[in-house]
């Protein structure tokens, strides 16, 4: 799969964790949306056709917990990442909601990346059964 | 009545006379016919009265009168009538100089005889009683001196143990305020364990730019093509590494001043509103990590208040972390600012700050008790049950009020007043 087809969604209330995977993304072709908290993700997903999302599991008015059912109800395919600063109870509870998998801040470039192809490298599968 | 009269006198006739009559008198007499005989009698006995003839052959009257008064300087003195010639002139007179006290002069009339000894006799008694007196008073005053002796030394002992106590006070005193400045400091060391968590997400954030723009610009650099976009895209980026660094700074800075032991509780003229800022700013990170919307209603222009800026903040973080426990799925913490005129119910001008959260609510029987020392609902891990003692004592030294107001279900309103400085 080309990186200029993967739609990648991050959803985090700091500006420069954004600015930073939009940087990093987009140099290597990803196409890179933003929003900065589970409202404006979900209005996003229901507009686009995301394969991959980043999701802060702390945020304010609906933390990413609850962000997370919501896009596993209405876009089911989408593969979620959760993003906190250290493991604690909502990662557990996240990866048992149907997380794909949790990175923790502050992350090198190289395990974002690392994480973006498992989830791509699942997708890979799946059509390759479909063929 | 009964007293002794030495009578002395070198005429046996004249003597016997004498003593018949006094002793008709009820006197008790003692006569003698020379002077050496009556010194040596006056040497050994007492006689308030003495009746001596001053022409004796033995002895000069004045010289007989003279002995008797030195015999008697330092004891009781008799009071001495002598018996004196017509023909002597200044006998009388002289004699009085000597320390007679009368004289009679012969030939005498018996009736003017006793008129005088009993009038000289009555001198003597007087005299006697004089002396009696003078011995109770010298007694006495010694008595008063003594007492007077001891009431001094028990002044001075009283004033040492005075001295020593409150030396005593003293060093008490001293240690009591080392011993609640550490008080205050372990109090808020246990709040900083519960704010060090939220502070090290916090700083995660900043770290996580810093750490992602890094590598970022390493691999710029490594490319072999590397343009002039590339050098302006680093710098940009260099920029928000700069930027994220000194968020973390002033992360680490806030908690460091929060966590400071100060070095003294003077009190400086401050803004609360800023001190509420400050305390939020520590803590916001937290609150948004356990879902909690914090919403700030901060009167501008408030007058400044005397504030030990730290202790007030350890007050605000206390309130704030109680609010945070009382909602563990996440609600609203409001804070408020504003300034309360003089009215009846408060004789100055007042700051008055309200904390209200929407969390589980006091119990009416636990409200009476919130503020006393060691009182917790929590379990051991969560409270020590001070913070809430702690801060009701910082805030009293502020000469304000802390109250509490609560419902079961809805949450909890802590209202703090300060009075502001009186211009």
């Amino acid at each position: 799969m080309v990186n200029e087809n993967v739609n990648i969604l991050i959803v985090d209330d700091e500006e420069t964790i954004r600015n930073m995977f939009v940087d990093i993304l987009q140099d290597r072709n990803y196409k890179v949306d933003t929003a900065i908290n589970g409202q404006e993700a979900v209005e996003k997903i229901i507009e686009k056709a995301y394969d991959i999302a980043f999701l802060d599991v702390h945020m304010p008015i609906i933390n990413g917990l609850e962000t997370l059912k919501i896009i596993k109800k209405i876009a089911p395919r989408i593969k979620v990442i959760i993003m906190d600063s250290f493991p604690d109870s909502l990662t557990q509870e996240a990866e048992k909601e149907g997380a794909l998998a949790s990175i923790h801040k502050p992350f090198e470039i190289k395990t974002m990346l690392e994480i973006i192809d498992k989830a791509l490298g699942i997708n890979k599968e799946d059509i390759r059964e479909n063929v | 009545m009964g007293e002794n009269i030495l009578v002395v006198d070198d005429d046996k006739l004249l003597l016997q006379t004498i003593k018949n009559l006094l002793e008709k008198e009820k006197y008790s007499v003692t006569a003698v016919d020379n002077s050496n005989k009556a010194l040596e009698l006056i040497k050994q006995n007492f006689y308030p009265l003495i009746i001596l003839d001053v022409r004796m052959p033995d002895m000069d009257g004045m010289e007989l009168l003279k002995r008797i008064r030195d015999i008697q300087e330092n004891s009781h003195t008799s009071t001495i009538i002598v018996i004196t010639g017509y023909a002597d002139e200044n006998v009388p007179i002289k004699a009085i100089k000597y320390g007679a006290s009368d004289y009679i002069m012969k030939p005498f009339d018996i009736t003017e005889f006793l008129y005088s000894v009993n009038k000289n006799m009555r001198i003597a008694r007087l005299e006697m009683e004089k002396i009696k007196y003078i011995g109770e008073i010298a007694n006495k005053n010694k008595e008063l001196e003594r007492a007077l002796e001891e009431l001094r030394k028990t002044k001075e002992k009283l004033e040492e143990y005075n001295c020593s106590l409150e030396q005593k006070v003293e060093e008490r005193a001293k240690e009591l305020n080392e011993l609640q400045v550490q008080l205050f400091q372990s109090a808020k060391m246990a709040a900083i364990g519960q704010l060090g968590a939220g502070v090290a997400h916090e700083l995660n954030n900043p770290l996580g730019g810093i750490l992602g723009y890094a590598q970022f610009i390493l691999e710029k650099f490594k490319k072999k093509d590397f343009k002039e976009e590339d050098i302006r895209a680093c710098q940009k980026y260099i920029e928000t590494i700069e930027k994220e660094a000194i968020r973390c700074k002033k992360i680490v800075e806030n908690l460091l001043r929060f966590s400071r032991r100060p070095i003294t509780f003077k009190k400086e003229s401050a803004n609360i509103n800023n001190v509420v800022e400050d305390t939020i700013s520590l803590i916001h990170h937290q609150l948004k990590i356990k879902n909690i919307n914090v919403i700030t209603n901060l009167q501008p222009n408030l007058p400044k208040v005397p504030l030990v800026i730290n202790q007030i903040q350890q007050v605000l973080t206390n309130l704030i972390l109680n609010a945070q426990q009382a909602m563990p799925n996440g609600g609203e913490l409001k804070i408020s600012t504003s300034k309360l005129l003089n009215s009846e119910k408060t004789p100055s001008n007042y700051i008055k700050i309200e904390v209200t959260d929407t969390g589980v609510g006091i119990p009416e029987e636990n409200l009476p008790k919130i503020f006393d020392p060691f009182f917790t609902t929590k379990d051991k891990e969560k409270g020590t049950g001070l913070g809430l003692s702690i801060a009701y004592q910082i805030i009293q030294e502020h000469r304000g009020n802390i109250e509490v107001k609560s419902k079961v279900g809805e949450g909890s309103t802590f209202t703090i007043l300060i009075p502001v400085e009186e211009e």
